[in-house]
């Protein structure tokens, strides 16, 4: 091809790709490596009200309002050269998902960026019709549960005369089924609270071992109630202030979580849990529970903290469950920055681990606190 | 006799309520929704469990008209809803609700357990 040829396919190219991005619903801008504003698409100056050039890229973000420092993913994604992804930025009523791509020329040298606006203010509000449909859905349900469960339990009790040993026991089964249930709509509200960043943290100096020895007791006494003889110990390796800023009720509920799966999954005799508080690295603690119990499938090892997931090994030893106790544990742990794993064989027991900054839990703003666990 | 009144309107809960109640040998007055409460309050009252979400008028509505009458200002209040409203909670400890309890959470004999504590603990004020 000759040079005025490629001269004018570049032209309309360049032209075809500028009609491109105009056209687009999505807000788009770009910007060289100064972060001037060269070229912003009819979307995005509808958005914002910006004109079309003439303006720091700074400027533009600065409109939006996010839970992260925008600016900072800026920077990152222009020193590193990769695309950075922020969830939900908001303007005015509007609720965006922002993209930021560095653009490279030929020699793969970062020449610029663009951010990316997609509108999901839709899903935003779908999403709002749903956390309220579980609420009032889970009022609902709980009124007459608790009917259930409360003349259920006068009759176990004797309350309304003397019943045959079959009665007792069929009454019992309704009476721990609506319980069941009760736990299940904690569960989901718990799940769908979380998942909306709705559920608070509110840190207070805490004594952490004496929350796990209380764990640890509750434990022991749900197994003698079962008949079950299960061991546990705490070992604690590492110094522990006497007082951490946590959230009690998080915290807790994390650690009655990983006892009382490590308790369900053991056997009925010597089962043997033991709880290991140590040193994680310098800013960190590590919390473990081990158990000899049956242990996770090598198959269901990367799907275990997924929502609603459970093991077959797992349903066929206890046949309830949610499958939402990890996953409810997982978006705790991580809502205070801590890492949660796990190493397992199957057949000869489980390790579950997670950490805990040294400094405490952040506080996080929100309206509710968690639900009763069980 | 410890004379308690249970605003609640769901008429079972209610029953199950009264029925628990009395045989811990209690005194116990009733009432279906938070107008009626207030008509059904006295000085001998030695404690009030209320419900929130009710007809006509609700607990939290009930529970304001209450502390501003002078002489149950003091009056000791438990709620006993199934309302999981953390600002619903919050309103009622600010008005001095000595529990919040949510009724679906535990079995009739534990709510039993918990009003025979505070009782005894506020006869042992009263002394």
């Amino acid at each position: 091809m000759n040079k005025p040829l490629i001269d004018k396919f570049v032209q309309e190219s360049s032209g075809l790709t500028k009609s491109l991005i105009e056209s687009l619903k999505d807000g788009v801008v770009l910007f060289d490596n100064k972060k001037e504003v060269i070229l912003i698409n009819d979307s995005m100056m509808h958005i914002t009200g910006l004109p079309q050039e003439g303006f720091l890229i700074s400027e533009l973000t600065s409109l939006f309002k996010s839970k992260v420092n925008i600016q900072l993913q800026l920077d990152h994604a222009l020193n590193n050269g990769k695309e950075t992804f922020i969830n939900d930025v908001n303007i005015l009523k509007y609720f965006y998902e922002m993209r930021i791509f560095p653009v490279k020329d030929v020699a793969e040298k970062i020449i610029g960026g663009a951010i990316v606006f997609h509108d999901i203010t839709y899903l935003k509000e779908i999403d709002q019709m749903k956390t309220e449909f579980i609420s009032i859905a889970s009022h609902q349900l709980r009124t007459p549960l608790t009917s259930i469960r409360w003349y259920t339990q006068m009759l176990y009790d004797g309350d309304a005369g003397k019943m045959t040993k079959k009665q007792t026991e069929f009454i019992n089964e309704v009476h721990q089924g609506s319980i069941k249930m009760i736990e299940l709509i904690n569960s989901l509200l718990n799940v769908s609270r979380l998942e909306a960043g709705r559920i608070k943290i509110e840190p207070k100096p805490t004594d952490l071992i004496q929350v796990i020895k209380k764990a640890m007791q509750e434990t022991k006494m749900i197994a003698a109630e079962k008949g079950k003889k299960c061991q546990i110990e705490l070992n604690i390796k590492t110094k522990v202030p006497d007082q951490v800023m946590v959230d009690p009720i998080a915290f807790s509920q994390i650690i009655e979580n990983f006892l009382s799966n490590a308790y369900r999954y053991t056997p009925m005799k010597n089962g043997k849990i033991s709880v290991l508080f140590e040193e994680y690295d310098h800013s960190h603690f590590q919390i473990s529970v081990t158990d000899n119990g049956i242990g996770i499938p090598l198959e269901m090892q990367n799907k275990l903290f997924v929502k609603f997931a459970r093991a077959e090994n797992a349903k066929k030893m206890v046949a309830e469950g949610s499958g939402l106790g990890l996953y409810i544990v997982k978006l705790l742990i991580e809502s205070f920055h801590g890492k949660v794993w796990f190493k397992s064989t199957e057949n000869q027991g489980t390790t579950f681990y997670f950490t805990l900054p040294k400094q405490g839990m952040s506080p996080r703003k929100g309206d509710r606190n968690l639900e009763k666990n069980y | 006799m410890t004379k308690i009144l249970v605003v609640e309107d769901e008429k079972n809960l209610l029953k199950a309520m009264q029925e628990m109640l009395v045989k811990n040998k209690y005194q116990v007055v009733t009432a279906s929704n938070g107008k009626e409460g207030l008509a059904k309050l006295s000085v001998d009252l030695d404690l009030v469990i209320l419900d929130i979400v009710m007809p006509e008028m609700d607990g939290m509505t009930m529970f304001d008209e209450l502390r501003k009458i002078p002489e149950y200002q003091n009056m000791p209040v438990i709620v006993l809803t199934n309302w999981t409203s953390d600002d619903a909670k919050i309103k009622t400890q600010k008005l001095g609700a000595i529990d919040y309890l949510i009724k679906s959470d535990w079995d009739i004999s534990q709510i039993i357990v918990k009003i025979n504590a505070i009782v005894s603990k506020i006869k042992k004020n009263k002394a």
